[in-house]
C-alpha cells in the first residue's frame, strides 16, 4: 500500500498517467505474470470443490464410501491378524478384545487421493503425464490409509489419549503433506515444468 | 542445508531424499509444537476467546455473542454463547481452540521452519504466514457462527436461500468439521509466503512462471 501511494505523490508531481490508472495497470501486470500460478490455483479450488460436492451425494455415500471403506476394515484387519492381534471386521467396525473402531468418513484415503488428483489435474503438463501421475501416486495415499487404521488401533488399543492424538492432530496433516509431497515430486518431475535438459532425470 | 534453488539440478532419487527430508523435519517440529500446547494452552485459548469476541461480538441486528474459555482443560476450551435478543433465547456452542486454531499455526511454523531456505528469510515469512493462516481460521469461525445463527431455530437471526445454506453447510463441514482442507490452506499459505517467484522458475520451469506451454485439463 505504501509503496503505491508513494508512487502516485511521484506520479502526480512529474505530471505523468492517472495514478489509478497507473495501479490498476500495475496490479494487471502483476496478475498476469502470475497466471499460471493462478490458473493453477483456481482450477484446483473447482475441481477439489467438485468433489466435496460429489462427496454429499447419497450415492458417493452408497456406491463409493461405504464399499471402499468396507473393504478397507476388512483389509485392516487382516493385516492386524496377521501381526498376531485377535482382530475381526463387520461391516465398517474392526477390532477385538483391545480395542474396537468404527472406520470413518474422513478415515479414507479417497479425500487424500482426490486432492492428490486435483493438484495433478490443475498443473500444466500432458494428459499422459498426468495419466502416469496419477497412476503413481494414488495408490501409495491409499495405502497409507491402511497405516492410519493400524495405527490407530494401536493408538486405541493404547489409550483413548493417544487414539485421539493420532486421529485428529497427526494423520490429517501428514496425510496433507504426503500429498504435497507427491504431487511436488511429480510437478518438478514433468518435462514441462523441469528447465531444458532436466527432464526426467 | 540443500537450498531450494538447488533442487531442478538434482537427480530424482535426491529430489525424493529433499521431500522426504522435509516431510520428516516437518512433522518432528510439528509433533514438538503438540508437545508445547500444555504451556501455551491457556494464553492461546484466552486469546482465541477475545479475539471471537471482538471479531463476532454483535452478529446483525438482533444476534449476540459471548465467547468464554472454559478452565476444563479439555480440547474444546472456548464456550461461544449465541443469542437472540429479540427472543431472548440462547445456544451454546463448544469450540476448540486447538483444534479450530493452534494446529494449523503449527504445522504452517513447523513448515515454514523445515523449509531448506535461509533462516533470515524463514523469519520473515513466519508472521505473516501465521497472520494469514489466522485470518482464514477466523474467516472459518465466522462461517460457523453464521451457520450457528441461521438454522432456523429461536437463535436464527438470517434466513439464507437455500442453496446458499447448502453452500454454508458444506464448508462448515469440511473447514471446521473435518480436519483435511485447512491444513491443504495452510500448504497453500506456506507455499505463498515462503515462496518467491524466482523460486517457483527455479523449481517448476517456465510452465508455471509463464503461460505460453499450458496443457491444463
Amino acid at each position: 500500500m505504501s509503496l503505491g501511494r508513494g508512487r502516485r505523490r511521484r506520479e502526480s508531481k512529474s505530471g505523468g498517467r492517472d495514478p489509478q490508472e497507473s495501479y490498476t495497470v500495475r496490479t494487471l501486470a502483476w496478475l498476469r505474470a502470475r497466471r499460471a500460478v493462478l490458473r493453477f490455483v483456481l482450477l484446483f479450488a473447482l475441481l477439489v470443490s467438485a468433489f466435496y460436492l460429489l462427496a454429499v451425494l447419497p450415492a458417493y455415500r452408497r456406491f463409493i464410501l461405504d464399499p471402499y471403506l468396507t473393504v478397507n476394515a476388512a483389509g485392516a484387519a487382516t493385516l492386524l491378524r496377521g501381526l498376531g492381534e485377535q482382530v475381526s471386521s463387520r461391516g465398517l467396525s474392526v477390532g477385538g478384545p483391545r480395542f474396537f473402531m468404527e472406520v470413518g468418513a474422513g478415515c479414507d484415503g479417497i479425500e487424500p487421493s482426490a486432492l492428490f488428483a486435483a493438484a495433478v489435474l490443475a498443473f500444466p503438463a500432458t494428459a499422459r503425464r498426468k495419466l502416469l501421475g496419477l497412476s503413481a501416486g494414488i495408490p501409495p495415499l491409499l495405502a497409507a490409509n491402511f497405516a492410519r487404521i493400524l495405527s490407530l488401533y494401536y493408538a486405541g488399543a493404547h489409550s483413548e489419549k493417544a487414539f485421539d492424538l493420532a486421529h485428529l492432530s497427526l494423520w490429517p496433516p501428514l496425510f496433507v503433506l504426503l500429498v504435497g509431497g507427491f504431487w511436488a515430486v511429480w510437478a518438478l518431475r514433468t518435462p514441462e515444468a523441469a528447465p531444458a535438459g532436466d527432464a526426467d532425470r | 542445508m540443500p537450498t531450494a534453488e538447488r533442487l531442478p539440478s538434482a537427480g530424482t532419487a535426491r529430489r525424493w531424499r529433499l521431500a522426504a527430508s522435509l516431510l520428516v523435519r516437518t512433522m518432528v517440529l510439528y509433533a514438538a509444537f503438540l508437545a508445547l500446547w500444555p504451556v501455551w494452552q491457556e494464553a492461546y485459548g484466552r486469546g482465541y476467546a477475545r479475539a471471537g469476541q471482538w471479531l463476532y461480538h454483535s452478529f446483525g441486528r438482533d444476534g449476540q455473542v459471548r465467547f468464554r474459555r472454559l478452565e476444563t482443560g479439555d480440547a474444546f476450551d472456548v464456550d461461544a454463547t449465541l443469542g437472540n435478543r429479540r427472543t431472548r433465547q440462547t445456544v451454546e456452542l463448544q469450540l476448540s481452540s486447538r483444534y479450530g486454531g493452534y494446529e494449523l499455526a503449527a504445522l504452517e511454523s513447523a513448515l515454514i521452519l523445515a523449509t531448506p531456505i535461509p533462516w533470515r528469510r524463514r523469519l520473515r515469512a513466519l508472521p505473516f504466514a501465521l497472520l494469514l493462516v489466522h485470518l482464514f481460521m477466523a474467516l472459518v469461525l465466522g462461517l460457523v457462527l453464521t451457520s450457528a445463527f441461521s438454522n432456523g431455530d429461536p437463535v436464527a437471526v438470517v434466513q439464507l436461500p437455500g442453496p446458499i445454506k447448502f453452500l454454508l453447510g458444506l464448508a462448515t463441514q469440511n473447514l471446521a468439521v473435518m480436519y483435511t482442507l485447512p491444513y491443504v490452506v495452510a500448504l497453500f499459505v506456506w507455499g505463498l509466503t515462503v515462496f518467491r517467484r524466482a523460486d517457483l522458475e527455479a523449481l517448476l520451469g517456465s510452465s508455471l512462471a509463464s503461460p505460453t506451454r499450458t496443457s491444463y485439463l
